[in-house]
């Protein structure tokens, strides 16, 4: 993934080329198998991944996507899912035969955390030279709206997997997302606060949008609910800066305002958060995570026992089977590393067969032409105004591909992260959140899943 | 596993309600009391949520928070439709509905223990079908046997401790870490920008040391402050020296600083990423009169005996008469016989060493270290010095304990957001008063 040799990239291109005038003398049905790669036990056989696509690639007859995804910064221990997700739904999309009979080609790039937007920036041009059909990311929501601007411009789709910021409904039409908004979330995690007993809530926020947008959402639900926000309330001026790096005095201010429950509503800073709560003698069990946290703690060191502390993250649970795919693409092709939270895996793999689809239902992979035909693949109407009559529903990129080459251009991908068709905002029209609760330093235990409706 | 388990489990424990359903009533069918479960609502033990099911539940708790066993809560619809449910050991209590609208949980106070009232015993809850509907009954006492489990309280007071605490903490760690960016300004008059990535580059080594090879932490402590004084070593030997000898302007060498600095950044995001890097495997308990943990204590300690030193060194021993004759007059004290580079290259080699043991203490007192906690401090470290006197030992003290507790005592009336702008407005207050800084020209040292 990180090196084309040149006998690779000959080889790219000779695929290419034969894929090519297959498409010329008009054999349309039968190209998708002749380039496919080998069998259809895909489902079972850990995939290679796809090439990094050839400089100068022509993206309107080669689907090239590029990621942008957190493999530094404070979102980074997120990346490893995402980037698995996207990996192997390229791999799956290779194997069903590629995207209008050739083989899709991916073009990887960090998208670092808004504390550090000139890597993003940065990495943001490069996929726009480059011309790729589609951008997936960025997984922060500040990082997107520092660079959706520039993407807008360049007409390139930049669907993420991640944002959850409110303020993005509607950002672009060349923007999409298929996670959850915070509203979501937010009234999902306080209901489960207030359902746990919990009536004085303390919330331990970062001044970025993501913080405070969730923030807001969880105060609404558990003020809503009969419950009070007694620290880091909208308003009162208690978030702390994002690149704080002492905590001793916002922990012992909202400990002083005794609330029964605390959430932890940051990303990074948590390492030393929890530290410093546990320090502090807070019991860590009335301790809640949201989706930019829960993560699996057993590897850090200093990390208090989190036993009995909840916290939610967008999407169903994933499935085993599903997370089992994602362990084995990426142990196979990042050197044997490991995922250690599965946050926005299945997400970020839903999206990349949505904007596949979207290709091969237009024909073309170029930007324009997916971006007018994502909301019919997720089975909205064309004008997401929503649901489209009659679609027929399709769980695979394999099948749905069937559907499209069969002249079917109703259909509606069912992906593994539940989320329904998007709406006019380019939003989810309804999506689940999973409430997990920590043994031991990890988020093991799943309590349950709520379907909320999205924004507007 | 624990997936697995949980997706083998969840069909028998639907079956096993089903069950409890049908005998529940079976039960009502015979018994006087008319718990009918009827409707589209009934109790369960634990309440998942589908396409077609909304739930309501919630957890009874005494005000020690300890759940509360055997209290019975009714849900109704307008209808009259009903069920009952009984609360668990934890005080969990839930119920499934399959119809959305408006519905009542009433708590039966009968059932109460004693010792435990209820402000409220009804609740009304609009339930969406595939959403959680939490139902809050506030309760006040506790029975007897309950224990305490939560937090000591804190009174006002004890907040306005807490925070000073923190402040005085803040204060002598930057007294620590800015006290060689002073002594260098002192004896050489360069401002080094890159004096934070000396923080920094302590920290990391506890985390190499410390962590990463599971060194003791005293052994780590050594270790990282010979790291950071060879650093300063290698740094005077390379760097400073040569550029003196070109005599290079004190601007262009700022400059170079500021590069060195943003390069070092980047060398520390290659070696160790950005995220943040523990230094310590245990969790300490907050002890003593102030609001700290042991090792906070150690740190303050160590950070007051090693300025304390840092001052009688300065103003009572040769090499400490030296350095401040080289920062007085530096061709007059070459005349005198004192060998110029040298005492720099010690000030160097000092600086660094007492920057690297303020990183490792730092990184201890607060969970970890990153790549940009130093520079994070750089603003307030220059502050410190600033306010306290450039150039002075003791001036660096003072300023940085002003500069501590302000940062953090500032929270209790301001936006946290405002707490180091609160620090830098009150640097540029005092210097248009006091523009030598508090300390500043009447106890020079360096």
């Amino acid at each position: 993934m990180t090196t084309t040799s040149p006998r690779a990239r000959v080889a790219a291109v000779l695929a290419g080329a034969a894929a090519l005038a297959l498409l010329v003398t008009g054999c349309s049905s039968d190209n998708g198998s002749s380039s496919a790669k080998k069998t259809d036990a895909s489902s079972t056989k850990t995939l290679a991944a796809a090439k990094t696509c050839a400089d100068g690639f022509d993206s309107s007859t080669t689907f090239g996507l590029g990621t942008f995804l957190p493999l530094t910064g404070s979102l980074a221990s997120l990346g490893p899912a995402a980037v698995a997700g996207a990996g192997e739904a390229l791999s799956e999309i290779n194997a069903a035969g590629g995207v209008n009979g050739t083989d899709a080609c991916i073009i990887s790039t960090d998208s670092s955390d808004a504390s550090n937007p000139t890597i993003g920036q940065q990495n943001i041009n490069k996929l726009l030279q480059a011309k790729v059909s589609a951008i997936l990311g960025a997984e922060s929501s500040s990082v997107t709206e520092n660079v959706l601007p520039t993407v807008s411009a360049a007409s390139t789709v930049m669907f993420s997997p991640a944002n959850t910021d409110d303020a993005l409904t509607g950002a672009s039409k060349w923007y999409f997302r298929d996670a959850a908004p915070n509203s979501v979330e937010g009234n999902a995690l306080g209901s489960q606060i207030l359902s746990n007993g919990q009536t004085k809530v303390a919330i331990l926020v970062f001044n970025d949008s993501y913080g405070t947008n969730l923030r807001d959402s969880i105060q609404k639900a558990v003020e809503g609910g009969g419950g009070s926000v007694v620290y880091g309330a909208k308003g009162k001026g208690q978030e702390f800066p994002a690149t704080e790096t002492t905590f001793g005095s916002t922990v012992s201010a909202a400990l002083a305002t005794k609330p029964d429950a605390i959430v932890v509503d940051a990303f990074d800073q948590t390492n030393q958060i929890l530290p410093a709560l546990a320090s502090a003698g807070w019991n860590m069990k009335n301790t809640y995570f949201v989706d930019g946290n829960l993560n699996d703690f057993t590897t850090v060191a200093g990390i208090p026992d989190l036993t009995g502390a909840q916290g939610s993250v967008q999407g169903a649970n994933p499935s085993d089977d599903f997370k089992k795919k994602l362990d084995n693409w990426y142990a196979k092709n990042q050197a044997g590393k490991k995922i250690t939270a599965y946050t926005y895996g299945a997400e970020s793999y839903d999206a990349t067969i949505i904007l596949a689809l979207a290709a091969d239902l237009a024909g073309k992979s170029d930007p324009a032409s997916i971006q007018a035909n994502v909301l019919t693949v997720t089975g909205a109407k064309a004008d997401g105004s929503g649901p489209a009559d009659g679609a027929t529903s399709c769980k695979s990129y394999a099948d749905c591909l069937k559907l499209i080459k069969g002249g079917n251009k109703n259909i509606h991908y069912e992906g593994q992260s539940g989320v329904g068709p998007l709406n006019a905002g380019h939003d989810p029209s309804s999506g689940y959140i999973s409430i997990y609760q920590y043994e031991g330093k990890n988020y093991s235990k799943f309590i349950t899943s709520i379907k909320g409706s999205g924004s507007k | 596993m624990e997936h697995r388990l949980a997706r083998l489990v969840r069909p028998f424990a639907v079956a096993l309600a089903a069950i409890g359903i049908a005998a529940g009533a079976v039960f009502a069918g015979q018994a006087a009391i008319a718990d009918t479960g009827s409707g589209p609502i009934s109790a369960t033990k634990a309440c998942v949520t589908d396409a077609t099911t909304g739930c309501v539940a919630g957890t009874l708790r005494d005000d020690n928070e300890n759940g509360i066993k055997g209290v019975e809560v009714t849900l109704a619809n307008a209808a009259g439709e009903s069920d009952k449910a009984t609360s668990d050991a934890d005080g969990r209590w839930a119920f499934k509905v399959t119809t959305a609208g408006p519905y009542t949980a009433k708590l039966d106070p009968g059932t109460l223990p004693k010792g435990v009232k209820a402000s409220t015993t009804s609740v009304n809850v609009v339930v969406t079908l595939g959403q959680l509907r939490p139902a809050v009954f506030q309760l006040t006492g506790h029975p007897a046997g309950s224990k305490n489990t939560t937090q000591a309280t804190r009174s006002g007071g004890r907040l306005v401790w807490d925070q000073f605490s923190q402040g005085l903490l803040l204060g002598l760690l930057l007294a620590l870490a800015s006290i060689g960016l002073s002594l260098i300004y002192g004896t050489t008059g360069l401002s080094n920008f890159a004096h934070a990535e000396q923080v920094t580059l302590g920290g990391m080594m506890a985390y190499t040391f410390g962590i990463a090879l599971g060194l003791n932490i005293i052994v780590t402590t050594i270790i990282a402050v010979i790291v950071g004084g060879v650093s300063g070593y290698l740094q005077d030997k390379l760097i400073w020296a040569p550029l003196r000898r070109r005599g290079l302007g004190l601007t262009q060498l700022m400059v170079v600083t500021i590069g060195l600095s943003l390069a070092l950044d980047y060398v520390f995001q290659f070696f160790y990423g950005t995220a943040v890097k523990p230094v310590s495997t245990e969790v300490e308990h907050i002890t003593g009169p102030l609001d700290l943990t042991p090792t906070a204590y150690w740190s303050m300690l160590i950070s007051v005996i090693v300025l304390v030193v840092v001052g009688l060194v300065l103003t009572r021993t040769r090499i400490g008469r030296a350095t401040r004759a080289v920062s007085d007059n530096r061709a007059l004290a070459a005349a005198s016989g004192i060998d110029v580079d040298r005492i720099i290259r010690l000030v160097w080699i000092a600086s660094t060493a007492l920057a690297a043991l303020a990183g490792v203490l730092y990184a201890l007192v607060n969970g970890g270290i990153q790549w940009s906690t130093g520079v994070q401090l750089l603003l307030l470290m220059f502050s410190a010095v600033t306010l306290g006197g450039i150039g002075t030992a003791f001036g660096a003290l003072v300023g940085s304990l002003i500069i501590g507790v302000v940062v953090q005592m500032s929270s209790l009336v301001l936006s946290s957001e405002l707490k180091y702008a609160t620090a830098l407005i009150i640097l540029i207050v005092i210097l248009v008063f006091r523009p030598q800084g508090i300390l500043g020209r009447r106890e020079r040292v360096g």
